[in-house]
């Protein structure tokens, strides 16, 4: 019921892994950390084994895929088939037109477009929110056209969201805020107690998880959703515009962070107006024009004039 | 096991919350179910009174005094046959004219005077015939008309039908009532579940609508449905328990004052209500106040669950 995808180890057999883990390194050792950290790096890394998030600093060229490095890429994630959704206010105008597509384990793409390009309505399609018009559209095994309602809380599972506006809860703290997303698949009080702490160190925020989402930044809130996103371990992130509301440096920040999840081989796809992030990351991008597909380009820029 | 703990935390989070929609709600179920109660033990005593009223119909069939011997042992036996065959027939009592008089003057202790001043005793024989069903009464009486047994002998040899007597129109316009009382009891029931319905309904909106935030996230996170419903359900059924158990409170309170004291003033009325018939009023006004709150939070939830 609860299939898993299957993740990439994109850091183990990679020859570029070890010096992009530099800084997280000297960060544990800077606290103290853990001197078995260079053994574990042999085995598969999981969210638990990583460290706190880095500080912004420098830009998102550091976080740009190497050259001369192959990405190790799973299976197929998400596959679309001539997909199209026309919302019945607008018959004549696609929200999306003929979208072809595959996304498999372990990619980072962005997707930017202009307003109204049709960004969201892909974002919303993929946790099966909105449901394609016509076309074939698979994610995480699931034909999200014949998808049986039963299904979808566990498709929803398997693909973590994260947004503009955080949408966290203001009465709980970033603790309980993460919490409630085991909490209501029904995890127990026992996996809540350790996983929830785990992730809120991954994330930085292991020293304000008793404080309400009013008490943080807007990139500490950020963080805290996307803490939220991933403690159940999805194998696949869908971020809208996660830094739509953030300063440069936090921005950095965050991107840094998904960078680091997508490394423990969870596949992100990120939908942005962020013009330097993209240019400088270098990963694949998908750019979507008035609904239809205009762009599909490996280690990709954001490639629209202002 | 967790999940009811968790459902059953989480509804009482939110009835803290809505502290005045959940009162509201509480008391709204409240006096729906106690009128509902009301309305159950009224309609049972109604019954018992139109029962007991049923039970006093019968069939005096009048004998004329000329009549020999022989025509009463012929109608005796006819009578005897038909006890057998038409299966409606009791019990048949024939009563002489002394037993008649005794009769009559047992029923008029009030004014004995009319007793005193009666010329001889001027009342027939009387067969008087109880019934099994007391609504089938016409097709007795029209069988026993039928035969020439009786309307030989009968006391008016005229219209031997004048000489049946079985409280015509009467029995009829007390059906009539009782039955027209029973349908208003279940129409005012339905009335009252219906609006305690909305209430609930209402109320478990209002508490949906404090959380859609909550539940948005939930389904995000990839919550079921039935996790999403139940903190709701949970709390819809709460108010409603608490509703019902102070509808019974009341109501056995009014059955300890009340029905005392309204026996004693009408005391040649029966109607007392066995205590049995609480106990299932008691367990009625449960379920039905649970199923009442569960509906009604799953009604107000429907909309918010669309996948």
């Amino acid at each position: 019921m609860d299939a898993r995808l299957p993740r990439v180890d994109a850091r183990g057999g990679n020859p570029g892994a070890s010096q992009r883990m530099r800084p997280v390194q000297q960060q544990q050792q800077r606290r103290g950390g853990n001197p078995g950290a260079s053994q574990r790096m042999q085995v598969v890394p999981s969210i638990a084994d990583m460290a706190p998030a880095n500080e912004a600093v420098g830009s998102y060229a550091d976080l740009a895929q190497q050259d001369g490095v192959q990405q190790k890429l799973g299976p197929v994630v998400i596959s679309l088939r001539n997909v199209t959704k026309v919302y019945p206010t607008q018959p004549d105008r696609p929200a999306l037109n003929g979208l072809t597509l595959d996304v498999r384990a372990g990619e980072f793409l962005f997707l930017v477009g202009h307003s109204g390009s049709g960004k969201s309505t892909f974002i919303r399609m993929l946790n099966r929110e909105i449901v394609p018009t016509s076309g074939e559209l698979i994610v995480a095994g699931e034909n999200l056209r014949t998808i049986k309602n039963w299904r979808i809380p566990y498709l929803r599972r398997n693909v973590g969201c994260v947004f503009q506006d955080f949408k966290l809860l203001p009465g709980k703290t970033a603790f309980e805020n993460v919490a409630f997303a085991l909490e209501v698949i029904g995890k127990s009080r026992h996996v809540i107690n350790t996983q929830v702490p785990e992730v809120l160190r991954l994330v930085g925020l292991e020293e304000k998880m008793d404080q309400l989402p009013d008490q943080l930044s807007g990139g500490e809130q950020q963080r805290v959703s996307i803490a939220r996103s991933i403690v159940n371990r999805p194998p696949l992130l869908i971020c809208d515009e996660p830094t739509g509301n953030l300063d440069p440096q936090t921005s950095l920040g965050i991107m840094r962070l998904l960078e680091r999840i997508n490394r423990t081989g969870t596949t992100i796809l990120v939908a942005t107006h962020d013009r330097e992030m993209v240019d400088q990351m270098r990963r694949r991008v998908l750019a979507l024009e008035n609904g239809v597909l205009v762009r599909d380009q490996k280690k990709g820029v954001y490639g629209y004039d202002v | 096991m967790s999940k009811i703990l968790y459902f059953f935390k989480e509804s009482l989070i939110s009835s803290r919350r809505n502290l005045g929609t959940t009162i509201g709600g509480i008391i709204t179920i409240f006096l729906s179910l106690l009128m509902i109660g009301v309305t159950i033990v009224f309609s049972v005593m109604i019954g018992n009174l139109a029962q007991s009223f049923e039970d006093e119909v019968n069939v005096r069939l009048y004998i004329s005094d000329n009549a020999t011997d022989e025509q009463i042992q012929a109608l005796d036996d006819y009578l005897g046959t038909l006890t057998n065959t038409e299966g409606n027939i009791a019990s048949v009592d024939f009563r002489n004219k002394d037993q008649v008089l005794q009769d009559f003057t047992n029923q008029t202790t009030n004014n004995p005077d009319i007793v005193n001043q009666l010329d001889g005793n001027p009342l027939p024989r009387t067969y008087v015939i109880t019934l099994v069903d007391t609504k089938k009464v016409h097709e007795t009486v029209d069988k026993i008309l039928s035969s020439d047994t009786f309307t030989s002998i009968a006391d008016n040899s005229e219209d031997p039908s004048d000489s049946v007597k079985y409280g015509q129109g009467t029995v009829e316009r007390l059906f009539a009532v009782t039955n027209l009382i029973r349908y208003a009891c279940v129409v005012a029931v339905v009335l009252l579940v219906f609006i305690s319905l909305v209430f609930l309904n209402n109320t478990i909106r209002l508490a949906i609508l404090a959380r859609r935030r909550e539940i948005s996230i939930m389904r995000l996170v990839g919550a079921t449905n039935g996790f999403i419903r139940g903190p709701f359900l949970m709390e819809g059924a709460l108010q409603a328990l608490v509703g019902a158990i102070l509808a019974i409170i009341v109501i056995s309170i009014m059955r300890a004052t009340l029905m005392p004291s309204l026996e004693h003033a009408v005391s040649f009325l029966p109607l007392s209500v066995d205590p049995s018939t609480y106990g299932l009023i008691y367990v009625v006004l449960v379920v039905a106040g649970i199923a009442i709150g569960m509906l009604g939070s799953a009604i107000a939830m429907r909309r918010y669950l669309k996948v």
